[in-house]
This record gives structure tokens, sequence and C-alpha cells, in this order.
């Protein structure tokens, strides 16, 4: 199963950029013909995604009580408050093993939806994701941490979510305070942390519990300039180690910085996807952030 | 459940795949497994929940005690004054022993019912097994439990009965009371997550459920009861009734399943050994409890992030 005959298997390590057609891929009857999806041999990827849509129903303005439902009982067909939303439309992309992966598009496109159906959080409303490894996520700031614990705890709190021991978890304590920079607080509780305190928390926990596969989003933006430059140089130093990232930002120089690739996403759709340069520029240049591209394929 | 196979990785390296599939069952074993490897995850979330409860009460954690301990001298009083002054012989520690193991079932489904919501970042930002969550509260509620009956003992002693070898049986009467309530509160977690309104709710239908079980009343008083509202007559003792009608009026009694694990734990302190029937049905509901919680709640919790 997992020896599929390539036709043209890209060239290894060096050629990350020039996009290879794969072979045809189960499941992935969602593509149209374009250029992508870059499909690279089986053993070396590190998350393959098919035709990926994630949709919700969001309610409009109504908390989910009782009440709200027996009120819209009978009206099934009239739901107006309830919308149906596509964050994810049919993706589709690998990204190899100790590839990093930028992703970006304007508020809204589906990139932290997108991030979270790869972290397995969100369940695909069709498709399928394929995670080799074991993956970290980074997304939003304060991530998962409970503000009446002490960042100490919270630090604990974070490891063994993430399934590593205690023993694991104080090995790695010093290193995740003294990175994050805030000793002098580490055992205050974390309602006390100012947001860029506890985003440098949570980029120390998440980058310390050695996945094989790392999530961000956004996190980068936390912090001063002196805390940017630190959290950049520990990324590059997680690409020596052939860790693989999927980076989602706004800022366009960390994008440019540290990914080999780079996807536009917007509408929930992919835009683009190829080298750094390339895309951000045509992404800047685009008038509306790639929303008709993306609406007329 | 079929998950078709992963396409991706190579060899010895651990794929997991996520496939669109809601509503059907993820594959149990592994599902136990990664709560397993997540154990120590499990008892600190636990813990954690007993150490925010009550932080800012001058009485903390003493709160647990105290609760069903202020509870329990109320309901003594209110009862002493509906009888006149005469009620059942160690009335007092019955009433306490009882409301003890009730309170136990309060705060696990109480818990228990808001787990999910009150994950909320946690759920949105970090996969794990969602039953994580109830499970971590259904521990927290039973490490509550455990100093409550050090302060039942001391009533069991002042009403000058004695200590009974058949309570060393205690703790194992604790695993199908434990896995009943955990059964609970995936079910009531889950409706939680659909309907906010169920933790209003709760506390009314669970005052209710006291009132149905031998607590307050005895089991005997709550056979009566029933078999006066059956005949549709005042009825004074039960020798007075129809064997058919009292046989009918057990039966009602046993519909609500915490009469079997009262009766175990009234019998165990009264150094008696509880009978087959109870047993079985403490067993059975507590079965019954995990498969129903547990398919409600593995076939919803992929949609608990959208929903928190």
């Amino acid at each position: 199963m997992s020896d599929l005959d390539h036709t043209t298997p890209p060239t290894a390590q060096d050629d990350v950029d020039s996009p290879v057609d794969g072979p045809p891929v189960s499941g992935d009857d969602g593509s149209d013909g374009a250029t992508w999806p870059v499909r690279y041999p089986d053993g070396d990827v590190a998350i393959r995604v098919n035709n990926l849509h994630i949709t919700y129903r969001s309610v409009v303005d109504k908390k989910q009580t009782l009440r709200g439902r027996v009120s819209r009982l009978g009206r099934r067909g009239t739901r107006d408050n309830i919308r149906l939303v596509r964050a994810v439309q049919g993706v589709d992309f690998d990204v190899r093993r100790g590839e990093v992966l930028g992703v970006i598009g304007h508020n809204g496109a589906g990139k932290s939806t997108m991030l979270r159906g790869i972290a397995g959080i969100l369940p695909p409303s069709e498709g399928r994701v394929e995670v080799a490894g074991q993956v970290s996520t980074l997304l939003a700031l304060g991530v998962g941490f409970n503000a009446k614990l002490t960042g100490r705890e919270n630090i604990l709190v974070g490891g063994l979510a993430a399934g590593l021991t205690r023993q694991e978890i104080l090995e790695r304590e010093d290193a995740i305070i003294d990175f994050s920079g805030v000793r002098d607080f580490i055992d205050m509780p974390l309602r006390t942390y100012s947001s860029g305190m506890r985003g440098r928390l949570a980029f120390a926990v998440s980058t310390s519990l050695d996945p094989d596969i790392l999530l961000i989003d956004e996190a980068l933006s936390a912090g001063d300039a002196n805390f940017k430059d630190k959290a950049s140089q520990r990324m590059k130093q997680l690409l020596g180690e052939g860790r693989t990232i999927v980076l989602v930002s706004h800022s366009m120089g960390s994008i440019m910085d540290l990914s080999d690739r780079v996807m536009w996403l917007a509408g929930g759709q992919v835009v683009e996807v190829g080298d750094p340069e390339t895309v951000v520029d045509h992404y800047n240049a685009d008038p509306d952030g790639g929303r008709t591209r993306a609406a007329t394929g | 459940m079929p998950v078709s196979p992963a396409t991706i990785g190579g060899a010895g390296r651990e794929v997991t795949v996520f496939d669109a599939q809601t509503g059907r069952l993820p594959p149990l074993d592994a599902y136990i497994r990664d709560i397993w490897s997540r154990r120590r995850f499990v008892m600190h979330l636990a813990r954690s929940n007993l150490k925010a409860e009550h932080t800012d009460t001058v009485f903390g954690q003493l709160w647990q005690v105290l609760n069903p301990l202020l509870l329990g001298m109320v309901y003594f009083f209110v009862v002493m004054v509906l009888r006149g002054g005469n009620a059942p012989p160690d009335y007092l520690s019955y009433l306490m022993g009882g409301l003890f193991l009730y309170y136990y079932f309060r705060n696990a489904m109480g818990t228990g019912a808001n787990s999910v919501v009150a994950g909320g970042t946690l759920l949105l930002n970090s996969a794990f097994p969602r039953a994580i969550l109830p499970l971590s509260t259904t521990f927290a509620a039973t490490y509550n439990y455990i100093p409550t009956f050090i302060v039942y003992l001391g009533f069991h002693l002042a009403g000058g009965r004695d200590l009974q070898p058949t309570m060393l049986l205690l703790p194992l009467f604790l695993i199908p009371l434990s896995a009943f309530a955990f059964g609970l509160s995936l079910l009531s977690a889950t409706v939680t997550v659909y309907f906010r309104d169920t933790t209003s709710f709760l506390p009314y239908t669970l005052r209710i459920w006291l009132y149905l079980s031998p607590v307050i009343l005895t089991y005997d008083e709550l056979v009566l009861l029933v078999v006066s509202l059956l005949t549709g007559s005042r009825v004074r003792t039960i020798e007075d009734a129809p064997a058919a009608t009292v046989a009918l009026a057990e039966k009602v009694v046993y519909i609500n399943p915490l009469v079997s694990y009262l009766q175990i734990w009234h019998a165990l302190v009264d150094g008696r050994l509880p009978g087959l029937f109870d047993i079985g049905m403490a067993i059975a509901w507590a079965v019954a409890a995990l498969a129903i919680g547990g398919w409600f709640f593995l076939t919803r919790e992929r949609e608990f992030a959208f929903r928190v």
C-alpha cells in the first residue's frame, strides 16, 4: 500500500520548490487539475492532506440553550440564525519531513481552522489528514493554560497534556523558564502575566516538547523584538533537528525567513503554493487577498 | 471501525489518520491506550480541579466536608420537626451516610456536566481523548468523597454503633460506584455541550433524586410511600398491604439506580453482607451507564471543539 510506484520521483533534499506531479492518490478527487497538489514519495511525507473540508454550523447570536432549540423546532428549513461556515474547502498538500510550510492569508482565510484540522482537534467534514509522528500544537497564545495556576504548574499541565512524563517535564523546566524569560513570575498565577509573557511561555513550552511536527499559529508575534529574535533562532534550531513545521503568520518577514515553501489560503481554498518570495510577492500585490482568485479557481 | 490505512510515513513510523466519519465510535482499544498514556494528565487535572475549587473561601477545602455536614444538620432538624421528635434509631448516622454518598454523585455529575464546556481553550488548542475531562472530574469527586467517610465514622461511633469488618469491603464498593458516576458524567457532559441549560436544570433533578432515594426516608418508608400511592389510600405498615402490591412497589423503588448503591452502603456499615440482587443491580447500572454515556460521548466528541 505504501509502496506506490513513482514515475517521476522528486529529487530529495535540494529541490523543494519545483512542483512535481505525484501519482494519483486515493481520495484525491477534489483536485482540479492544477499544478498542485505537490505530492512527494510516501516515505518522505510528514503531513498529507487530501481534499480537506472543514465545515461547521455557527449559531449566530444565540447561546446553545434548550429554549433556543425548542423555539427552533419545527422550522428546520428556515434556520436563519444558523450559518454554515465552510472554513476549509478542499485543500490538498503534502509536507515533507523536515520542511517548513508557511501559511499566509487574510483573517478568516481558514488558516487556523486548517491547522486545527491537521492537529486532529477539528474533524474533517470531508477528506482526510495523515500525520506521521508526534504533533505539538502552538495555536493561539496561552494554549490551554489555566489562569488560576502558576506558570510552573502550567508548564506541567502543558507537558502532561502532550503526553510527557512528570520527569521529562522537570528536566526541561529550567530551560523553558530561562527561554521564556519569566523566571521572576514563574510561581505566580498566570492571570498576573501580560499577554506577551503568556505567549513567550507558551512558545517555550511547545517548542520544548520534542515534537516531530510542530504547528504554530501566530506565535512569533508574541513578545518584543528581543524575544522575536530568540524565537526565530529556536525555530531555526528546530529546523536543524529535522522537525516538520507548519507556520501560520501575518508577519511576511518571518514567513520569508523561515519557510521552505509558502501556501496562500483565501476563503478556505488554496490560491497558490510555491517558493516563499514568489507567493508573498503575489499575495502583497493582490488587492483583495486572493478572494477572487480562490473563488474562480 | 475501518480507518483506511495510512499512505505516508514509511516503515516504523506511527501515522495518525483523521478522516471524515462523524457519528462513529473511535477504535476503543486505541482510545483507552491514549487515555492510559496520559494518566498523569488526568490526575493532574483532577488535582488542579480540587485546588481551584474553594480557593477563595476561608475554610477552603474544608467545604467539601462542611457542605454535606451542614445540609445533613438541616435535614435532621426538618425531619425531627416533622416527626415530632421521634426518628428511627441511629437516624443521624443513617442520614449522614446516605447524604455523603448522595453528595458524591451530586459532585461527580455537577462537575462532570461542566467539564467539557469548561475545557474551552484546552479543547480548541490541543488534541487528546476528550473523555479525559469528565474522567478527571470523577476522580476529583472520588478524592473528595474519601474524607467525608472519616466524618461519617464519627457519627457512626457517636450513635453507639460498632465498627464492622464488612466496612473493609467499602473500597471495593467504590469501583461500581465511581464507574456509574463516570458513565453519568459522560452523558451529562455531552448533553451540556448541546444544551447549556443542563447545568441549570441539573441541581433540581438531583434534588428530586435525593428524595426518591433511601437517604432521608428509609428503604421501607420509600416502599410504603409507593404502596400508598399505588393503592390510593394511606397504608400504615407493609403488612397491611397485599403482597403483590408490595412486590410491585419494591420494583418501582428500584427503578432509581441509587437505591441499590445505598442498600449496599447501608448493609456494609451495618455489618451485613449486601444482597446479591443489590450487587448485581449496582454492577448492571455501572455497565449500562458506561456503555450509554460512553457511546454518546465518544460518537460526538469530535464535534465538541466546534461547540465550546
